[in-house]
């Protein structure tokens, strides 16, 4: 286990040196957009395709075992890394966003039945809302929304009063992508079991920052990405309970997916290869293997003690500011704050912050629904935060937000 | 590119007292624009008099760009005839949308929005209004 030394990890990221004309360096606090790329990630990238460049499952020469062993080795570390019971439970997709749109297609067409209804919660992102509300017109179902309060919490008391005999599926975040909050999905996904309710977790932005296991939390199927999580973009993954994997059909037809083929038939193949259809992202797979040895050298407790502090830090500084205001003010939470500032548009904010180069995000974040109960329909400025951001990075978005109360001096 | 570039004075000021900032109870035509992506959205009024515009107005929620462009806008197409208002409109779009356009002498107060052009992230906070006045002109609503 590697001591965290920041500045030890900033130097394994070569994007963090990056200097703007005014010799400014660049300040990345969008995080939860995408991360920035270790090195040991970039070369595996280059290194698989000078090296070792061929498909996997199907070459018999040296690259294509090298190909395959090196991909399916991601999936064995990926389901440590989340605490799954077997390597078939982790299924390589492009990101989370076509993990959802999978998920919700196979387990509507083998679970949904007319009038079921899949409760979502309204701290979700659009990619683990809209998914279902597709489902809404192939099944027949309903979704209902799981309302958060004024502060951004999903209570468990009012879920217990939203599930009924007909809620199929939850599906809700382990992480919000705009407040940082993280629900109790302990007893959240204890309280839909007993209901007889599936739960996916959205792990998207929690993967990067929260130790996770799926089995200590139960759930049934987790979903998350890659690029959120230092390693390259294209790639993510679900995870399935097995005894539910087992029992779904496959999604894309193709290559890798089947078992026998006739021309009037087949036959799908077992998992994990039954949800792998055609040639998948190898080099992308074999480097988001790297990002995660990459994270796994770190104490946990260190990391996460880390970014708390550095978000502490962020929400006192960014409230010592006048006209500052924080959105929401969650129990418990990570790495994310999200703010308006008086009189000054978000995008104005991130304009005038931009121009210091500090990178950060204004808009609704893909989450309308919350958006409207928190009542920011214009948006809010956020602030996320990734393993290698600084104390002083704050003081240097504090600097800049001085300077867009300057320019909109009112 | 720098700050000045795109927040001139004259638009902080649109921004802070816009003009024609209203609903108007008697307009002939209207059209509601957003972005999806970002968050803005403007409804715009014309009042329409013998293929003449007599009155523009605007209402919504956006950034200081999108709000000072609406409100320059409904001051810039007042009394125009309907053909020379889009024209005017469209010609503005291109202008702002393609930095290779050559920059016209008789832009007024428009010229203050020319900073956009070096930030095409913000393009489309700056044409918002303008495209939901040729909806609202070419949409019959009454
Ligand atoms: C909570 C959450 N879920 C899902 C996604 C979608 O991830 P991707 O775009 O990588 O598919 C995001 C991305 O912003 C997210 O923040």
């Amino acid at each position: 286990m590697q001591a965290f030394n920041v500045q030890h990890i900033r130097e394994n990221f070569p994007a963090l040196s990056f200097c703007n004309a005014k010799g400014q360096r660049i300040v990345y606090l969008d995080n939860s957009a995408t991360t920035q790329k270790p090195y040991c990630v970039i070369d595996a990238l280059i290194d698989f395709y000078q090296r070792m460049n061929a498909n996997v499952h199907r070459s018999f020469y040296e690259w294509g075992n090298r190909a395959t062993e090196a991909y399916e080795h991601t999936r064995t570390s990926l389901s440590k890394f989340i605490g799954a019971q077997y390597p078939e439970e982790v299924i390589f997709t492009r990101g989370a966003t076509e993990s959802i749109n999978c998920l919700a297609d196979i387990v509507g067409q083998r679970y949904f039945q007319q009038g079921d209804e899949v409760l979502v919660s309204e701290l979700e992102h659009h990619s683990n809302l809209i998914p279902w509300q597709m489902q809404q017109k192939k099944c027949g179902i309903q979704v209902k929304g799981w309302p958060v309060d004024a502060e951004g919490n999903l209570e468990v008391s009012t879920l217990q009063a939203l599930l009924t005999p007909r809620t199929k599926l939850l599906a809700v975040t382990q992480v919000s992508n705009v407040l940082g909050t993280t629900p109790d999905l302990k007893n959240i996904i204890a309280c839909a079991h007993a209901n007889g309710t599936l739960v996916l977790v959205d792990g998207a932005q929690a993967l990067a920052h929260l130790k996770i296991n799926v089995q200590d939390m139960d759930c049934d199927f987790y979903v998350g990405s890659s690029h959120k999580m230092y390693g390259p973009m294209g790639v993510g993954f679900f995870y399935g309970k097995r005894k539910w994997l087992e029992t779904l059909p496959p999604y894309h037809g193709g290559g890798t997916m089947m078992e026998s083929v006739f021309m009037d038939s087949f036959t799908a193949a077992g998992i994990p290869k039954r949800f792998e259809a055609g040639t998948p992202p190898v080099a992308d797979v074999i480097g988001f293997g790297k990002a995660i040895a990459y994270l796994q050298q770190f104490n946990w407790q260190s990391l996460m003690q880390y970014e708390e502090s550095v978000i502490v830090y962020a929400e006192r500084m960014l409230c010592a500011i006048p006209r500052v205001r924080l959105i929401g003010h969650p129990k418990t939470k990570t790495a994310i704050v999200s703010f308006l500032v008086d009189k000054i548009h978000p995008h104005d904010v991130a304009t005038i912050v931009n121009d210091q180069n500090i990178a950060l995000r204004a808009g609704h974040h893909c989450c309308q629904p919350l958006m409207h109960r928190l009542g920011c329909k214009g948006g809010v400025v956020r602030v996320s935060l990734g393993i290698y951001n600084t104390f002083e990075d704050i003081d240097r978005l504090a600097e800049a937000i001085d300077v867009a109360l300057t320019v909109f001096k009112s | 590119m720098s700050l000045q570039d795109i927040y001139q004075e004259i638009l902080l000021a649109h921004n802070e007292n816009p003009n024609h900032f209203e609903f108007m109870l008697d307009a002939t035509h209207q059209a509601y624009g957003n972005n999806p992506l970002c968050g803005d959205e403007v409804t715009v009024f014309v009042k329409i008099e013998n293929d003449v515009v007599k009155a523009v107005s605007f209402m919504g929620e956006g950034c200081a760009i999108c709000k000072a462009s609406s409100s320059l806008m409904t001051s810039t197409l007042c009394e125009l005839s309907l053909p020379k208002a889009i024209d005017k409109t469209q010609q503005f779009i291109q202008l702002l949308s393609d930095t290779s356009t050559q920059i016209p002498d008789d832009l007024g107060e428009l010229e203050a929005l020319l900073g956009v052009r070096k930030f095409p992230a913000r393009l489309k906070c700056a044409t918002l209004a303008w495209h939901a006045f040729l909806k609202a002109i070419t949409d019959e609503h009454r």
